[in-house]
């Protein structure tokens, strides 16, 4: 136990010594989902015959989806001797989607649900790891 | 003599079976029923009155076994011809509807209807076989005919499950449903387009769950470890499970807190997520995880819980995780942030308006603001003008600026874009100019050329933004001008 200690210290101080003002970052990518409007109906609704209920219950045609990039977060892991920097921004899109040709029949085959033009409603920072600099940060 | 005579009998035969067949066709009284098992000839395929639709129609046809699926009422139903027929009048009803023949495709909608409504009452079996057709589907085959029986088996599949259900909540026991959701369950791990629509469509977030599919949905759960495009039905399901046991009192919640806290820490992504769902409805579990994914540094764990409380928890608890989790996880929590606006735009709005007034990490604000603009209302536009003109952060005002070059009006987006130009505090900041460029692409979606042209004017001689940036400059204003290819 002592032991270990000891040569956690050891180790501590010979990177501290080594260069005592790297932040020792890496990077953690994370994916975002996704995420989506409201749903439209863009299929079929419930359909009741000779008292059997035929509903599509699909959830139809989103208003918009929107496409987050992955996110990059920095994470100290002592020893790396790495820090993070900026690599490129990456948009964060809205894609419209709209519902083409409302008919509430059996199959929705004649009904699409088509992407429109996206807008860019944010940048998110994309990282990379570069390696510390002697004495720097 | 004698073998002419044979011949004339055997042609007398042929050709009253011929106009038997049409006049079955037609529904005419007194025609003769005829099986579905024989395939039809196709002098018989010829008997059906010629379909004023295109040639698909025809294609499907010659694939139907007519008689067995359009016959009179009493006529025997044959599944597959009935399922097959179907998807014949599913590809008339597309034809109808691309000719603008809305009445005749209304009346042939009808007859899908009650073709189906007797397919349903004829098998007390029809999910079963439903299930047992769509084993025999390629995800790889996506034409019209292979996408209609699948949409056609999957209608079957759940009007039966909704009429299963029916009958077990008027006290029938559950072994109809039980039967039924256990055959979905294993084909699920069939294919991806599979387990989407029967997994995900059909039974998650539905009652059809019970506890005789514990072991099954658990199965699948395991099985995502190495299958990942199974993660996220299989955890749905998981957590759907959980839920309908709980409602119907088959476990209690304090037994599935526990079984929650238990996979928190499971290598299995499916069972993860589904406890994180379970814990963030626990005030007191919600805290512990909201602990640990600091205790982590885990941004990953971060955006789960977030989700987590955002599809779980009010606009405003929700807001609240996301602003004690923000600093870990960043614009990972951007989604969280947009489902709980879109539930409640005037919860969003306080909690910006409220980060702004304590001066709060400008991450979080750039993910309320953009959360709360992305509305085309006139709360969500002031908002954004209001962040452009208060909020001290680059980033934020530019997030401002970008949600209303994404509003409908152009003159909107092209003041945004001035105002932010000319605001002193952007006097030196090269990163603006080049974010109003994606304000400048927005806008040109909107084809106004003027403006285009005036944005573009602005920003192609703006001191601080480099060459190329400038000709992607020119390249969007001559895009709307017409002046220059796509």
């Amino acid at each position: 136990m002592i032991r270990s200690a000891l040569l956690s210290l050891a180790l501590a101080s010979f990177l501290s010594a080594q260069d005592p003002t790297c932040p020792h970052q890496v990077i953690q990518t994370v994916t975002v989902p996704a995420e989506t409007g409201p749903w439209v109906d863009c299929a079929t609704p419930t359909i009741i015959v000779n008292g059997v209920n035929i509903s599509q219950g699909q959830k139809g045609c989103p208003e918009w989806v929107l496409i987050v990039p992955p996110v990059d977060v920095p994470v100290v892991l002592p020893g790396s001797n790495t820090r993070t920097v900026l690599s490129r921004r990456d948009p964060i899109q809205k894609v419209p989607f709209v519902c083409k040709t409302r008919f509430f029949l059996f199959l929705p085959i004649f009904q699409s649900c088509d992407p429109g033009a996206p807008v860019v409603l944010g940048l998110v920072d994309r990282l990379r790891i570069v390696a510390c600099e002697a004495g720097g940060k | 003599m004698r073998r002419c005579s044979i011949l004339a009998i055997a042609l007398a035969i042929a050709v009253a079976v011929l106009f038997g067949a049409a006049a079955l066709l037609r529904g005419e009284p007194g025609a003769t029923p005829i099986t579905g098992d024989a395939p039809p000839s196709p002098d018989l395929r010829r008997a059906e009155p010629a379909p004023q639709v295109g040639h698909t129609v025809d294609a499907v046809i010659e694939r139907t076994s007519v008689a067995a699926a359009v016959g009179p009422a009493e006529a025997p139903l044959d599944f597959d011809a009935a399922v097959t027929r179907l998807v014949g009048m599913g590809v008339e009803l597309s034809e109808l509807v691309a000719r603008g023949d809305q009445d005749a495709a209304m009346r042939r909608n009808q007859d899908v209807g009650e073709l189906l409504a007797r397919v349903l009452t004829t098998f007390p079996d029809a999910g079963e076989r439903a299930v047992d057709r769509m084993t025999a589907l390629s995800p790889a085959d996506a034409s019209l005919e292979a996408n209609l029986r699948r949409q056609v088996l999957v209608v079957i599949l759940r009007s039966d499950l909704e009429e299963r259900q029916r009958r077990t909540e008027k006290g029938t026991p559950r072994g109809a449903v039980d039967a039924l959701v256990a055959a979905i369950l294993a084909i699920v791990p069939q294919d991806e387009p599979t387990a989407n629509t029967l997994g995900a469509e059909l039974l998650v977030d539905h009652p059809y769950l019970g506890p005789a599919h514990e072991d099954p949905v658990l199965e699948l759960v395991t099985l995502s470890a190495t299958e990942t495009w199974l993660t996220q039905v299989a955890s749905d399901l998981l957590r759907t499970l959980w839920r309908n046991l709980e409602k119907t009192g088959a476990r209690a919640r304090s037994d599935l807190a526990s079984l929650a806290l238990l996979f928190f820490d499971d290598v299995n992504q499916a069972r993860r997520l589904a406890a994180i769902r379970e814990l963030v409805r626990d005030p007191r579990l919600r805290r512990i995880a909201i602990e640990r994914a600091h205790e982590r540094r885990d941004a990953a764990l971060a955006g789960a819980i977030g989700n987590a409380a955002a599809a779980e928890l009010d606009a405003a608890t929700a807001f609240e995780i996301v602003r004690e989790l923000h600093e870990l996880g960043g614009s990972t929590l951007i989604g969280p942030c947009v489902i709980a606006a879109g539930r409640d735009p005037p919860a969003a709005r306080r909690a910006y308006e409220e980060a702004l007034a304590d001066s709060r990490d400008a991450g979080l604000r750039a993910d309320l603001l953009m959360a709360s603009a992305m509305g085309q209302d006139g709360p969500a536009v002031e908002l954004a003008r209001t962040a452009l003109r208060d909020d001290p952060d680059p980033v934020v005002r530019g997030r401002a600026m970008l949600a209303l070059t994404a509003q409908p009006d152009a003159s909107v987006g092209e003041r945004a874009i001035f105002d932010a130009l000319d605001d002193p505090r952007s006097g030196s900041d090269a990163d603006l100019a080049k974010v109003a460029i994606h304000g400048l692409e927005n806008l040109a979606r909107l084809g106004d050329r003027n403006v285009v042209q005036r944005v573009g004017q602005r920003l192609a001689s703006h001191p601080l933004l480099a060459e190329a940036d400038r000709a992607r400059v020119r390249a969007v204003v001559g895009r709307v001008l017409g002046d220059s290819p796509r």
